[in-house]
């Protein structure tokens, strides 16, 4: 008998078994790309064109979907919008969060562990429950319909795992640089601005991005709380116009590009911070 | 001195203002809400239990609750064995695999209006250009075609489907971050044992996932019951067998101004989840398997 090691006879088997997995796995990334794709290639192609060829790609590049989409479906009007209310909630978040985050991670106090049960408690609840309550609350104030009153509750939505987040970066700044400062005669606040932010920059570029991501995609809580047409942000002015009876394809999809085109960006250059934003709320 | 013992109590005024005003306040305001006959407008007379019964004796209510339970059933199923086979896959020694990652998780940072239009136009009827319905087609399974988001039987799944893809790179990522806690000794023992790949999955990989398992059901069933308004109604907008509870509740405060009701719908679903959530880390706890 001829020595026939074993690896030799396995290995058409292993090959094999390589070929399947990387086919699965071209398989796999191909189909949650395709959407994106698809939007992409649609974006460009006339409207005759994506009637007869909606799946391939486009043959001639209609760059005039996109004017088009600034003109007839205002979603110039819906970018400013998303941008005023995205800013005003990461704003109202990154305050109330970092200042209680810092107090929970720096100090000693009666009432500490209340505060982090509380916090804990409310992320068991997240805004979509509370609909009713919160309209009624936001009419009360005179906030409905505004975006001040829709970028308070994103901002308290995210707020107990912003907390977490960013007490998790503050508790790994070591405390004698704080001291140092203490000793130098600076409050809280300036301790806060100049010594420890600089060190937690990437919690907060954490909490920004998921934060910022999720406030853009929002669509339930902007269609409650947002009854005006004119204060639509883009998913919900893109909401009306997808659920029209006739629909013009080619402009949506060029709508929907200007929506994600920004994620896109966003995503690919921050991809880690996407990840652990993510991801630490839900593992710890 | 004096400044320092204040401090953190300034420091935890804007936050727990946010907390109060938009979380605390309105909770236990809607409940006192939800005992009372309320139109959006005016408070009525006090009720008592009257709304809760009320919409626990409602047929749509109990209908909508039972979409619910079984687009749960789906979702969390599907979104855990798609989100744990994603992570197998792309923790195997393939050639791009670290690139799969980052794209496989390119669903979840996707807009739900975008995603709403690929499937509506990929799951359409082959006259509108459906390309599902064409594969099918293709292959031989006629039979089966159907207009996939606008049929009573399919909806519901259909729906359910679209979830799971557009969560599973979420759930794969929880399930990477358990795999690399576990200690490669372990699969170095189940390789001398003689364990093929399939049992040291099920025998070391699987047990060892217990705690992140539990999250990422838990995180599943939350998704299922209360955040899935947007994905419902961006496809169906509750029709054909879809109405969930949280649609139902939308359509009962600003359809039918009965504010009173939807508010006690929104306690029924908190309650719901809670009672859910409780017994499941108890069986999770006692079982052995939990930190």
């Amino acid at each position: 008998m001829s020595r026939k090691s074993p690896s030799m006879v396995l290995q058409p088997q292993a090959f094999l078994k390589m070929s399947l997995g990387h086919l699965v796995l071209a398989f796999a990334v191909v189909q949650a790309m395709w959407p994106v794709a698809w939007i992409l290639f649609g974006s460009l192609k006339s409207r005759q064109e994506f009637y007869t060829n909606p799946w391939g790609m486009p043959r001639s590049w209609q760059f005039s979907n996109y004017s088009d989409a600034f003109a007839i479906a205002r979603v110039g009007d819906y970018l400013l919008n998303s941008l005023i209310v995205v800013a005003l909630g990461l704003a109202i978040l990154l305050v109330a969060a970092s200042t209680t985050a810092y107090a929970l991670a720096r100090f000693s106090f009666p009432g500490r562990h209340a505060v982090s049960i509380v916090i804990l408690a409310t992320m068991m609840v997240p805004p979509d429950i509370l609909t009713i309550p919160l309209f009624v609350v936001l009419r009360s104030l005179g906030l409905l319909g505004g975006f001040f009153g829709l970028a308070c509750i994103y901002a308290a939505g995210g707020f107990g795992m912003s907390v977490f987040l960013l007490r998790s970066y503050f508790l790994a700044v070591p405390v004698e640089l704080e001291e140092a400062a203490v000793l130098e005669g600076a409050s809280p606040l300036k301790i806060l601005l100049y010594a420890i932010l600089p060190l937690t920059l990437p919690g907060f570029l954490a909490v920004t991005i998921i934060q910022a991501m999720g406030m853009w995609n929002d669509l339930y809580l902007a269609f409650v709380f947002l009854r005006d047409p004119a204060s639509a942000t883009v998913p919900l002015g893109l909401l009306n116009f997808f659920h029209r009876e006739a629909i013009d394809w080619p402009r949506l999809l060029a709508a929907l590009s200007i929506l994600t085109l920004p994620v896109l960006v966003f995503y690919s250059l921050f991809q880690r911070r996407f990840v652990e934003g993510i991801t630490s709320g839900a593992v710890k | 001195m004096h400044r320092q013992v204040n401090a953190p109590y300034a420091l935890l005024i804007p936050g727990m203002t946010l907390l109060s005003v938009f979380l605390i306040v309105p909770s236990t305001y809607g409940f006192w809400l939800s005992l009372h006959e309320f139109d959006g407008l005016t408070v009525g007379a006090w009720n008592g239990l009257a709304q809760y019964q009320a919409v626990l004796n409602d047929p749509e209510f109990l209908g909508a609750l039972w979409h619910t339970v079984l687009f749960a059933m789906i979702v969390v199923v599907g979104k855990n064995v798609v989100g744990l086979a994603l992570a197998v896959l792309v923790s195997a020694p393939l050639k791009g695999a670290r690139v799969a990652r980052t794209l496989l998780f390119l669903p979840v940072t996707m807009n739900i209006i975008v995603i709403g239009a690929f499937w509506t136009f990929f799951l359409s009827a082959r006259r509108f250009g459906g390309l599902f319905n064409e594969m099918l087609n293709a292959v031989g399974l006629s039979a089966i075609e159907s207009s996939w988001l606008s049929s009573d039987t399919t909806a519901l799944a259909s729906v359910a489907a679209v979830e799971i893809w557009r969560w599973a790179g979420l759930h794969m990522l929880l399930f990477l971050a358990g795999m690399q806690a576990i200690e490669p000794q372990l699969y170095d023992a189940g390789r001398m044992d003689g364990a093929n790949g399939w049992q040291r999955f099920w025998n070391i990989t699987l047990p060892q996932l217990g705690p992140v398992l539990s999250v990422s059901i838990l995180l599943a069933l939350m998704g299922a019951f209360v955040r899935s308004f947007d994905v419902v109604w961006v496809l169906t907008r509750g029709g054909f067998g879809t109405d969930v509870v949280v649609t139902h509740m939308y359509n009962e405060a600003f359809q039918f101004s009965r504010f009173g009701r939807a508010a006690a719908m929104g306690y029924i679903l908190f309650a719901i989840i809670a009672a859910i959530s409780f017994t499941f880390l108890f069986f999770n706890r006692r079982s052995g398997r939990n930190v």
